[in-house]
């Protein structure tokens, strides 16, 4: 199967969105790496000693809350910007003279937020992840007195993979979310940005005002935040084990009443450790039929955006 | 003769307003089609329904398809330059040649390599940075690269300056006025393109008033500078368009015999852009 012409269009899209794919993250992975330095070698009290391996394990564990959240607002302003981006200077016309169809065009930028953005975003956490490798080992004085390469790169690895998995299925899960926000900016192109938040607002007012029942119970709010946060059932019988393992890390994981200076308590092997079964118990409990729906949900909504392009925006 | 495009009563309203009223009309292959009309009077619709950029009433079959319906298939086989179209300006001209030859099967990198060679536009350029006439002349140069059986350039000069015009138009024939390229072009230039049409129509109010060959113009249409105190039997004969230039009397004739006004002044063959003016005020 050929494909270069979707990997052009995807290729495009990075293109387009550069700045913030690449040259924000780049900037702030730098601004990391030269602010630990700064603090581990000019600092008054320094980075604390820990065990080599924790500070590598952490510092991708921070590493990837920061990417995470830059994440999910990039993609929302992603989408709210590239289902009407084409429109740019009358530019339209000219990928309208393409032999690409506008559903295969916008699908491929759906395909590029949801998937092949959280890739590059994963590239900037193992990006990060090396800095505070390198960091290590000029502070420890080498890898003889750090973590050996091989060992850091297992880490890396380990993490990563395990990360991959969670990440897709999380942006799969809130794909309807961002198609959501596609499909407004197809119509109103900027105003996306606020009619995302402004409608379902007016939506659970309304469903408030009519129902008579108010403040008290909104089912489109209950909808809605359900589908945000709840892609894993927790009522699944066996769970209690693995919400204690959690909360038993949650603990362990903490960085103490000071912040992130102190990595004392948190243990990079039960994290390690508990890997697996953490990756594996979310795969297993994930709401799939929920999954599906809501990229069901989002292919209507690519489709409706798709057709008003075809019809509706002209010269 | 092979037609490419088979319009027949095409009519297309915007908000109650009619814009094209019953627009008929076929491009043959191997022709070169101008397009003539005032500001408003439906050319770019025209354009843009065979293009199938917008829907319409009526019929319209451009390589035994429906363009509304089947447009991105089309575009294997057409290429247009809008007159506000523009290129992706966060792209450097490079990337931009990349894209073409990554989406488009019928896209040649050898032969736009072979068109900028010979201009000022640097590949490493962002199309941003480009001029407007660099712009059009890069515009053009894609659209050459692509072998397609029909270019439709709908006022590509707009915006240019003379040079660029002329530059555009001689690159446009240099380049790619062979192998019996059919092409159909719109522009408010008339002067500068009537030597390279084979064939016209005049769209007025949304009707299209004339749709003939070139020879045909000549053989049909014949201007008459009149004598002195001819003017009476000039009118007898009833002319489409009388205007007075330099203290002469200039009147256009539509299928009139030679032989009856040779007697009455100087005869010759109009060029378009009188045609154009004494069509559109008729």
């Amino acid at each position: 199967m050929n494909i270069t012409a979707e990997k052009a269009i995807i290729k495009k899209e990075l293109l387009e969105h550069k700045t913030s794919l690449f040259i924000a993250p780049a900037i702030l992975t730098s601004l990391f790496f030269v602010l630990i330095s700064i603090q581990m070698f000019f600092g008054t009290e320094g980075v604390p000693l820990v065990p080599a391996h924790e500070m590598f394990v952490a510092a991708y564990v921070m590493s990837t809350v920061f990417f995470v959240i830059y994440m999910v607002i990039t993609l929302f302003f992603y989408f709210a910007d590239s289902f009407s981006s084409d429109r740019k200077h009358n530019g339209l016309l000219f990928w309208k003279s393409l032999p690409i169809s506008d559903l295969k065009i916008l699908g491929l930028k759906t395909f590029t937020g949801t998937i092949i953005i959280p890739l590059i975003i994963l590239g900037w956490i193992m990006v990060a992840s090396v800095s505070s490798y390198i960091i290590g080992l000029l502070n420890f004085g080498g890898f003889t007195q750090f973590i050996a390469p091989w060992t850091a790169l297992y880490t890396l690895v380990e993490l990563s993979a395990n990360l991959l998995i969670i990440l897709v299925i999380v942006f799969l899960w809130l794909a309807p979310f961002y198609t959501w926000v596609g499909v407004l900016s197809a119509f109103f192109k900027k105003w996306s940005i606020a009619l995302a938040f402004v409608i379902p607002l007016v939506l659970i007012a309304m469903e408030e005002i009519f129902s008579f029942d108010a403040f008290q119970t909104s089912y489109i709010a209950d909808f809605i935040g359900n589908r945000l946060v709840g892609i894993v059932d927790h009522s699944v019988a066996g769970n209690a084990e693995f919400n204690q393992t959690m909360q038993d890390m949650s603990v362990k994981m903490n960085f103490g009443d000071d912040g992130p200076n102190n990595l004392q308590g948190f243990e990079a092997n039960l994290l390690l450790s508990k890997l697996e079964t953490i990756t594996w118990h979310f795969i297993t409990n994930v709401r799939w039929l929920a999954l599906l729906s809501g990229l069901l949900v989002s292919g209507v909504f690519v489709y409706i955006a798709s057709e008003y392009r075809r019809r509706f925006i002209e010269a | 003769m092979e037609s490419l495009i088979k319009v027949s009563n095409l009519s297309k309203s915007f908000k109650n307003i009619q814009v094209l009223k019953n627009v008929s009309f076929e491009i043959e292959k191997g022709h070169i089609y101008g397009l003539i009309g005032h500001n408003g009077a439906g050319k770019t619709t025209i354009l843009n329904c065979i293009l199938g950029l917008m829907d319409y009433d009526g019929e319209i079959s451009v390589l035994g398809k429906s363009p509304y319906q089947e447009r991105f298939k089309l575009m294997q086989d057409i290429a247009f330059i809008s007159d506000v179209a523009s290129l992706p300006r966060f792209l450097k001209v490079k990337q931009l040649i990349e894209l073409m030859k990554d989406i488009h099967p019928k896209f040649s990198e050898d032969k736009i390599n072979e068109f900028l060679q010979n201009s000022n536009i640097k590949l490493q350029a962002k199309v941003k940075s480009l001029s407007k006439g660099m712009l059009a002349q890069l515009h053009l140069a894609i659209v050459m690269s692509i072998d397609a059986k029909i270019l439709v350039l709908d006022e590509p000069t707009l915006g240019l300056d003379i040079i660029n015009r002329k530059n555009f138009f001689k690159q446009l024939i240099d380049d790619y006025m062979h192998d019996g390229r059919t092409i159909l072009v719109t522009t408010h230039q008339i002067d500068e393109i009537e030597f390279l049409l084979s064939d016209i129509m005049f769209v007025r109010d949304g009707e299209l008033i004339l749709n003939c060959p070139m020879e045909e113009v000549a053989d049909r249409y014949t201007q008459l500078i009149l004598s002195p105190d001819s003017l009476e039997a000039a009118q007898a004969l009833k002319p489409i368009y009388e205007d007075k230039q330099f203290g002469q009397t200039i009147m256009l004739f539509d299928n009139v015999k030679l032989d009856e006004i040779t007697k009455l002044g100087t005869v010759s063959t109009p060029n378009i852009s009188d045609l154009f003016v004494a069509l559109m005020q008729k």
